[in-house]
Parts: C-alpha cells; sequence; structure tokens
C-alpha cells in the first residue's frame, strides 16, 4: 500500500477511499497496527475496538464497490474520550467506580453522526477521572504520554485525544471541554482543536462534568479536518437540552477566504501575565502573522476565571456527591479531596457566580461589536514533565493540575467558541497554543483564521517522530 | 493568634462542620489536602463575592452563548 493513512489528514483518507486509491479496510487495518505500535508508550487508548472498526470498514468498501455514495469522512479512523458512550463499552468518564455500570447500550450522538459521515470508530480514550483534570495523569488507567516528549504531560482532560492523534493513531478524536480539556491538551500536543459555542454540539450519550460548562468537540491536525468533523456533528438535539435549535451553519465552505476582513485583536492585561514568556511569545508571533497590533480587554477576567473555579467545584462534586459518600476511596485522591472541597461551597457563592456570567457576558459581547477575533494564550506553559505538581508563573509556586487552564477557563465560562493553533519554536521540541476566540456561534471565524495561519506556515500539526 | 493561624482555623472548622452536615466519610489523614482546596476555594469565592452586581442581575444557570 503506497498510501501513508498515518501521515495522511482525514480529507486525504476520504479521497483516497472514494477514488480507491486504498480500502477503508486497509486504512483500518494500518491505524490499528500504529496503535499496537505506539499505545503501550503513549497510553492514549483505553479500549480498542477492531471487530466493530473492521465491520464498518468492510460495509464502506461493499458500499463503494456497488456504487453508493460515500460519505464526506468515508474511512476516516477516528476515537472518542472515554466519556462519549459507545454502544457496547461501559463508558468509564477515567474512572474506577464507572467501572461497574452497565455497557452503553447506544453510540453518544456525536459518534453516530461522524459514523453516519463514514467515520469509523477505534475506541476509546484515556482522560483524567471524570474530567476534572488539565494534566491527562490518571491513578486507574496510568498517565497518557506526549508523543512529542513522552516525559511529558499530555494535558487534560483530553490527553488520551491529544496523545491519539498526535501520535497519528487517527486523524480526528473527539475531546470534551468544561475549563479547557480540549484547548490545554491541544496546545501541549501540538494540535489544533476546536471548543465550539456552548450549545453548538450534543453532548448526549457523554458522562457529564458540570453541566452548565461542558462543551465537546474535535482535535485534529489539520484545520480542513476539524471544519469537516464540526460540520458533520452539527445540528439540534432534543436529546440534550442545552444543545441549541440552530441549523446547520456549515464551516467548510468559508475556510478559505482568508482574513483579510477580519477586525482582529489582542487580549490584554489578564492575558499578558500569570504565564511563562514563551506563552506571550507565541501570541505575539500570531499577532505579527496577522499584522495585528491591537489590544483590548476583557474586563473582569480574574473574576470570571475564579467564577468558572466555583461553579465547577460545586456543580462537580453535587454529581458525585453519593459517590464521595459511599465510593471515597475508590476516586483518585487528587480528584476527590478537591470535589470533597467543593460540596463545602455555600450556595450564595455559587449563584453570585452564575449572575457573574452573565455579567460578564454582556460586557465581552459589547467588546464584539468592534473586534471579530480576540487571540490570547492557550496554556501558560509548554507542557510539564509527566508527574509534575506544581510550576512556578510569575514568581508564585501554583499547583499544575489546577492551573493550566488559567486562560482558557474565562473563555468557556462565557460559551465563546475558540480554534487553539499550535506554534512551534526553533530548538524547542515541545509546542504551545494560542487560542483563536470569536463570538458566539461563529466558529466559522475561527476555523478561517486558524487555516490562513496554517497555509501559511505559521502554525502547523505534524504526527510526532516526522 | 496571627491571621494565618486565624484563617487556618477557620478553614478547618468549615470542613469539619461541612463534613458532618454532608455526611461525608472524611478520613483524617485527607483533612489537610481538602483544607489546602478550602483556601483556594475561599480565595475565588472572595474575588467573586466582592464585586457588585445588580439585584435583577440573571442568576440562572441555564447559560446561552
Amino acid at each position: 500500500m503506497s498510501f501513508d493513512p498515518v501521515h495522511a489528514t482525514a480529507g486525504d483518507i476520504a479521497r483516497a477511499v472514494k477514488n480507491g486509491e486504498v480500502s477503508a479496510r486497509d486504512v483500518t487495518m494500518r491505524a490499528l497496527a500504529r496503535i499496537k505500535e505506539q499505545n503501550g508508550s503513549l497510553n492514549a487508548f483505553t479500549h480498542v475496538g477492531e471487530e466493530r472498526a473492521l465491520r464498518q470498514a468492510a460495509a464502506i468498501d461493499a458500499a463503494r464497490a456497488q456504487g453508493r455514495s460515500l460519505g464526506q469522512l468515508a474511512g476516516v479512523p477516528f476515537a472518542v474520550k472515554n466519556l462519549f458512550d459507545v454502544e457496547g463499552l461501559v463508558t468509564l468518564a477515567g474512572s474506577k467506580i464507572n467501572r461497574d455500570n452497565a455497557p452503553a447500550f447506544a453510540d453518544a450522538c456525536l459518534v453516530r453522526r461522524l459514523k453516519d459521515a463514514g467515520a469509523i470508530l477505534l475506541g476509546a480514550l484515556n482522560m483524567g477521572e471524570y474530567a476534572y483534570d488539565f494534566t491527562g495523569e490518571n491513578v486507574h488507567c496510568g498517565a497518557s504520554r506526549n508523543p512529542h516528549d513522552a516525559g511529558h504531560m499530555t494535558g487534560g482532560s483530553s490527553g488520551g485525544s491529544a496523545a491519539a492523534v498526535a501520535a497519528g493513531m487517527v486523524p480526528i478524536a473527539l475531546g470534551s471541554d468544561t475549563n479547557g480539556s480540549i484547548r490545554v491538551p491541544a496546545s501541549l500536543c501540538g494540535l489544533f482543536g476546536l471548543k465550539p459555542t456552548f450549545g453548538r454540539l450534543s453532548r448526549q450519550g457523554t458522562f457529564p462534568f458540570v453541566a452548565s460548562l461542558d462543551h465537546v468537540g474535535p482535535l485534529a491536525r489539520s484545520v480542513a479536518d476539524l471544519a469537516t468533523s464540526y460540520d458533520a456533528m452539527q445540528g439540534p438535539d432534543p436529546a440534550d437540552e442545552a444543545c441549541a435549535q440552530r441549523p446547520i451553519d456549515p464551516s467548510l465552505p468559508h475556510l478559505e477566504r482568508g482574513v483579510q476582513d477580519l477586525r482582529i485583536a489582542v487580549a490584554g492585561d489578564y492575558f499578558r501575565r500569570g504565564g511563562m514568556k514563551e506563552c506571550f511569545a507565541a501570541v505575539e508571533r500570531i499577532a505579527q502573522a496577522l499584522d495585528v497590533s491591537r489590544d483590548v480587554v476583557l474586563p473582569e477576567a480574574g473574576r470570571a476565571r475564579a467564577a468558572a473555579f466555583l461553579i465547577t467545584a460545586s456543580e462537580g462534586a453535587a454529581l458525585h456527591l453519593q459517590r464521595l459518600r459511599e465510593r471515597p476511596r475508590d476516586f483518585d485522591p487528587a480528584v476527590r479531596d478537591r470535589l470533597f472541597a467543593g460540596a463545602m461551597i455555600p450556595a450564595s457563592n455559587i449563584v453570585q457566580a452564575q449572575k457573574f456570567r452573565h455579567w460578564f457576558r454582556r460586557r465581552v459581547a459589547t467588546i464584539f461589536n468592534d473586534v471579530d477575533i480576540i487571540l490570547a494564550p492557550a496554556a501558560p506553559c509548554r507542557a510539564p514533565l509527566s508527574g509534575q505538581k506544581t510550576m512556578n508563573l510569575d514568581g508564585v509556586e501554583m499547583p499544575v493540575r489546577a492551573n493550566l487552564g488559567i486562560f482558557t477557563q474565562p473563555i468557556s465560562f462565557i460559551g465563546l467558541p475558540v480554534c487553539t493553533v499550535p506554534v512551534w519554536s526553533e530548538g524547542e521540541n515541545l509546542p504551545i497554543g494560542v487560542q483563536v476566540i470569536g463570538p458566539p456561534w461563529r466558529e466559522d471565524l475561527v476555523l478561517r483564521v486558524a487555516r490562513h495561519l496554517e497555509r501559511e506556515g505559521v502554525v502547523r500539526a505534524p504526527v510526532a517522530g516526522g | 493568634m496571627a491571621d494565618d493561624e486565624q484563617k487556618s482555623a477557620e478553614l478547618a472548622a468549615w470542613c469539619e462542620a461541612m463534613t458532618k452536615l454532608l455526611a461525608l466519610p472524611l478520613d483524617q489523614a485527607d483533612s489537610a489536602e481538602i483544607i489546602t482546596n478550602l483556601r483556594i476555594l475561599a480565595r475565588q469565592m472572595e474575588l467573586v463575592g466582592d464585586f457588585p452586581l445588580d439585584d435583577r442581575e440573571e442568576p440562572a444557570p441555564q447559560f446561552r452563548a
């Protein structure tokens, strides 16, 4: 087989399958072999569904042989964070406790939609316990490892998703993002990651963490792959109360429109302090490439992060309260102790945090009257060492687990769409990401900017190891 | 009592009271880590709580971007 699906984009794979250059079975077999080669050292997959994948590949090859039309993602391997329901599998959500649950009786909505587009599910991916994590570490399943340097973290909580894509096991993976759990691992593993607007993609069939903040979305090595998979997953879903009743708004047709007509600014103040110099240098590099010299200030962004922190701790604790009472020793201690503390927050503080959320949303909305895109760091540093507990940011020693998301939390707090783009510096083997942030429901704009940067060679997401 | 000691004592009392009220099976060996987390939360609570908001500001947790 001359076609190389490991380094190919999802778009290349689908084209090759459709024109008969390669079969869906061959693509699937090669991806399964890649997982066998890499997963022992990277720990990205917690389940590989070989039989199901080969069955679906056979169905796609048969459909092609019969001259039937194939979907946009025909034969494209993908995998999902193990909080997505997969028919016949127990939905672990990174936990030990959920292992006692019954297997899911059906696929999650987004798994179904990708499958309907022809994508082939290869399995379920490692994640931080119950998604309360920015590290990608997990005491029950072991840490996922960064494919660009296995001595470093993937970031979390969608750590397995990022590792699988960066290692070339799959071109697309799904993750969830409550406070940064797509954007932080995309940053640490050098990928494009899309956190859509809150309510854009259905969360039906996913294990929740913080219902009022949970988002789901894709990670990929090319912007076109993000856009194609995102478009395939759009659409209202009455089974998710938070999913907006909006028609499908395709992003792919707009992808090559460039950035000439866009007003772009850098997030100042809060987003220019509290990180290591490389995160600000990465934003500067993107700003220069886009010829941006303007700053905007998101007012009270520090308070926004604090409010997201409180809502997360409180809602997360409420979700797990009974499990905390009955099986405290079966939690990851680092997660359990944060949840215990979260259960103790007075209700008045949570009501104040929710009220502040509406205030902050309105203030940021006025900024989008004058700009179309805002740039900000995606993480305060490159990937920390695996197992590292604290880091020094601006002279303050702080826990890694709680603070890798300091720049992502204020943005997801008000549900804005973000595409993380990966920036590489000469002499460094680890990347760092920049958030390209748009107004609500304008995923098309953030993807356009990301695609422009990719086309200009400013950002890239190579398979680790070349 | 120094401010820091007083704060630590308050956090420990908060932890103990809420543990009983919520019937949480807290192992004493874990209380130091929980109190560390409460200290972090208390800082965030102060930040958010200090901010003046209109009485009519929407408190509904169901959020639309």
